[in-house]
């Protein structure tokens, strides 16, 4: 009786430590993704850090309701998901400083301030470095819930059902706001693209 | 136009998320008709643009299983302090609750009975707390600068320095005009830069020393 108490005391500890391992493996595994998506939702490396790690501290608090037949990835984004939209609703009761970068809220959504470039040169071809801060620009013009679908889609890879199960709403709603964040990354980035075959004559709108 | 229904579709076209009637019958519209072929174009230029975003390297040490662990104990013991807290003080956390809004009702009802039925210049008191005099320093930008014990109808100049301490160059200057708001002369420093310092009132013998301003909230 008392050894197999102790047996199982023994197997809990080394269950303890095997779940810690488990869970380390596991955020080495997905921290570069999530890192990655924190700074595409945040747009910034200070806030992509302290909702990467939160995400991670949330995550290792909660893990033992982890259920192993869920997949642990789309378990941890959920965490992100709902860190980051609580994270801007509570920033938007307390507003910083009014920035010329911020979106200008309209009834369709948010759209940018357009200043002129006076840098802009249209012979200069686009460095990576530059796509990528107009990339950062054009998602942070969307609202928080059309940046999110469009990072798991687009830079995560999750089909309209796993986005759905993440951000705990219906694949219809998945589908509806990737079309609209889809339409307004279009309008954003597309002038700034190098045409590519493309035909004036067939302007869209 | 019917391309408004197949604009639509497009985005989840291009995801592979249509059902196969839907893939087969925007298959069939892009066939015919250019503008929304370009719109898919576009789209899937930009897709590819977000999946091509090169992967950022994770900070050092962002991610240790130390730091991890340490924050989740921190996080759980604050979180058993409220809890404790809350279970403790519960009850009068709730008298404070309802006490701000009950004072608040007070107040409001307080000021007009002891001003109108007993004849207490309450108001009076709250604008006196509100208005703070304080010796000419720095000045900010559009403050109204209240100088006592000076003829109301005179005018003057002020010279405007950086500040005593540094270089002390000159700004510029400023008319003092009088006011008629008794005998305060009303200032009013409107170039933020020239606001910075108020030393000498020129041609009136007061000097900054002498000068209060107000700031009236």
């Amino acid at each position: 009786m008392l050894q197999l108490l102790a047996e199982r005391t023994l197997a809990t500890a080394a269950g303890g430590m095997s779940r810690v391992g488990e869970f380390e493996e596991l955020m080495r595994k997905h921290q570069t993704s999530v890192y990655n998506a924190a700074l595409r939702m945040t747009g910034n490396a200070e806030d992509a850090k302290d909702l990467a790690q939160d995400a991670f501290v949330r995550a290792y608090r909660a893990f033992d309701s982890y259920k192993k037949d869920t997949a642990f990835d789309k378990w941890l984004y959920r965490i992100v998901t709902n860190l980051f939209i609580d994270e801007v609703r509570k920033r938007k009761r307390r507003p910083e400083t009014e920035s010329y970068d911020a979106p200008v809220r309209t009834n369709e959504g948010t759209m940018q301030r357009e200043l002129p470039d006076y840098e802009a040169d249209p012979l200069v071809v686009l460095d990576k470095a530059s796509v990528d801060s107009r990339v950062s620009a054009a998602l942070k013009a969307l609202q928080p819930e059309f940046r999110m679908v469009v990072i798991l889609c687009d830079i995560e890879g999750y089909s309209y059902e796993e986005i759905a199960q993440i951000m705990g709403t219906s694949i219809g709603t998945v589908r509806s706001r990737l079309h609209r964040a889809r339409k307004a990354l279009r309008e954003s980035l597309i002038p700034h693209m190098q045409p590519q075959r493309r035909n004036n004559e067939h302007d869209l709108q | 136009m019917t391309c408004n229904k197949y604009e639509r579709l497009l985005s989840a076209y291009l995801d592979r998320e249509l059902t196969p009637e839907e893939t087969a019958m925007v298959k069939r519209h892009i066939i015919g008709c250019a503008e929304c072929a370009a719109v898919l174009e576009e789209y899937e230029r930009v897709k590819c643009t977000l999946e091509e975003l090169e992967l950022v390297d994770v900070p050092d040490g962002l991610f240790d299983m130390g730091i991890i662990r340490a924050r989740a104990l921190t996080m759980a013991m604050e979180e058993a302090d409220t809890a404790a807290g809350e279970r403790r003080y519960g009850f009068f956390s709730f008298i404070g609750k309802a006490l701000v809004p009950a004072a608040l009702v007070g107040t409001l009802i307080a000021i007009p009975i002891l001003q109108f039925v007993f004849r207490v210049d309450i108001t009076g008191a709250i604008a006196g707390l509100l208005r703070k005099e304080e010796t000419i320093g720095v000045a900010d930008s559009g403050i109204e600068v209240v100088v006592p014990e000076l003829n109301p109808y005179g005018y003057g100049s002020v010279q405007i320095t950086e500040a005593a301490t540094s270089s002390g160059g000159t700004y510029g200057w400023l008319t003092v005009g009088a006011s008629s708001s008794g005998s305060d002369l009303i200032l009013k420093i409107e170039d933020p830069r020239l606001s910075r310092y108020v030393q000498t009132f020129e041609g009136t013998g007061v000097t900054a020393s002498q000068a209060t301003y107000t700031r009236n909230w």
